[in-house]
């Protein structure tokens, strides 16, 4: 373009000082790039620069010189507005090109905003799903170690926050929540190693919820998703099903076939805060089940009715290849379709 | 003005026209010098206008060149960040 403009500047000043100082022949006038593009962009204008050219050339030869010379005059003002007008055609050309280049960009553009906020989002869930997995591994094995740690205790504090803030939402009194901020604070404070005071406070926290929800007939709209996020929270896998919220874990059995007090003290308090409706618990157990299943699932029954309303989870036997031996699902029935 | 030649060369050419009233065909070529001349100064401004149109065209079209690089270089390094999320095992 640059090189193209330059040239049709030179020849056009060309022209100009040749018109201006000879007569000059009808190829040296006519016969130059710009005038070949000045014919092909804007044939109008070319035309009448030919047209008083050929009448400069009949006035030559009638020996009129000053005629000769006015037509002169005009074919050359002709031609440099064709040689304009074809340099406009072209700059045009090369705008409408930069446009639709400007166009590509600007659609690269945007689709990779709306990229961006995707992966950002991605990378959003990645990251609350990492800490959200780190803090139920803390709370999950709360009760398994006599001691906990400071990141242990600061999910837990945070987590109990958390609760009483939801408790005032859900309308607890500042009776109810004013003695266990008082001790969240003390347990903040002095940052005990012992994991009791600050489970029990835990604990505490997702009751006093419960209560606040058991004011209400039914759950409310938007219940299942919080017994999810608190379940996974808390240690458990959960899944909203059509029959209700489905609560699993692999932990209610030790490792020795004993019942877990840590895996049962949490279902306790996911009970608590989830008071509404009947549960309903199967245990995986391997095909033909011997005593020795039996007598498990009979002390995990047991431990399970320690709880304010004995009748609410009843629990049952399964035999399936879906889970492994030992693995518990329970069906909160009442938060379906919530 | 950016066709000042043109416009001044049309003045001339009418102020001629106006002082040769005895020579008709003198007159007729004058005026004849004198619209192409306006032609030329209107294509001359057409051709200015271009020009300014194409500028303008040339460096928004830098300025979005940059923006989508830039935002391309941004969509890269969170997918490298996500990539290694991923890696690093945490599920979405």
């Amino acid at each position: 373009m640059t090189w193209r403009a330059v040239l049709i500047l030179w020849c056009v000043a060309g022209l100009a000082c040749a018109a201006q100082q000879t007569p000059g022949t009808f190829d040296s006038f006519f016969a130059s790039p710009a005038a070949d593009l000045a014919r092909e962009h804007a044939p109008d204008l070319y035309e009448q620069a030919r047209t008083a050219w050929t009448a400069a050339e009949g006035a030559q030869r009638h020996k009129d010189g000053a005629a000769a010379d006015d037509q002169r005059t005009e074919a050359r003002l002709w031609l440099t507005a064709a040689v304009a007008e074809a340099e406009r055609v072209q700059l045009d050309r090369r705008r409408a090109e930069l446009q639709r280049e400007e166009e590509r960009w600007a659609k690269q553009l945007a689709r990779d905003q709306q990229a961006s906020a995707v992966v950002a989002r991605d990378i959003s869930r990645y990251e609350a799903r990492a800490v959200a997995l780190d803090e139920a591994e803390r709370l999950s094995a709360l009760s398994e170690r006599p001691t906990l740690n400071d990141a242990t205790l600061d999910a837990i504090l945070t987590r109990v926050r958390l609760n009483l803030a939801l408790a005032e939402a859900l309308g607890a009194s500042d009776e109810q929540l004013q003695p266990l901020r008082e001790r969240a604070e003390v347990t903040a404070r002095r940052r005990p190693h012992s994991a009791k005071a600050a489970e029990a406070l835990l604990w505490k926290t997702e009751a006093l919820i419960g209560q606040m929800r058991a004011q209400w007939p039914e759950p409310r709209p938007g219940a299942s998703i919080e017994l999810v996020e608190t379940a996974l929270a808390t240690g458990f896998a959960a899944d909203r099903m059509g029959s209700g919220v489905l609560i699993r874990s692999e932990r209610f059995f030790t490792s020795n076939g004993n019942v877990s007090n840590a895996t049962v003290k949490r279902f306790h308090g996911l009970l608590a805060a989830f008071p509404h409706g009947p549960v309903a618990c199967q245990v995986a157990v391997p095909e033909l089940p011997g005593r020795v299943w039996a007598h498990r699932v009979a002390r995990l029954v047991e431990r399970l009715r320690r709880m304010d309303d004995p009748g609410r989870v009843s629990t049952g036997m399964v035999v399936t290849r879906s889970l492994s031996a030992g693995a518990v699902q329970c069906t909160f029935a009442a938060y379906r379709g919530l | 003005m950016y066709a000042k030649g043109a416009l001044e060369q049309a003045r001339r050419a009418l102020q001629a026209s106006s002082g040769s009233l005895e020579d008709a065909q003198a007159v007729s070529r004058m005026q004849q010098i004198a619209r192409a001349a306006m032609v030329l100064a209107e294509r001359q401004l057409g051709r200015r206008r271009a020009q300014a149109e194409l500028f303008a065209t040339q460096r928004r079209l830098a300025t979005m060149r940059e923006r989508a690089t830039a935002q391309r270089r941004a969509l890269e390094a969170l997918m490298r960040d996500r990539a290694s999320l991923a890696r690093g095992g945490a599920q979405p």
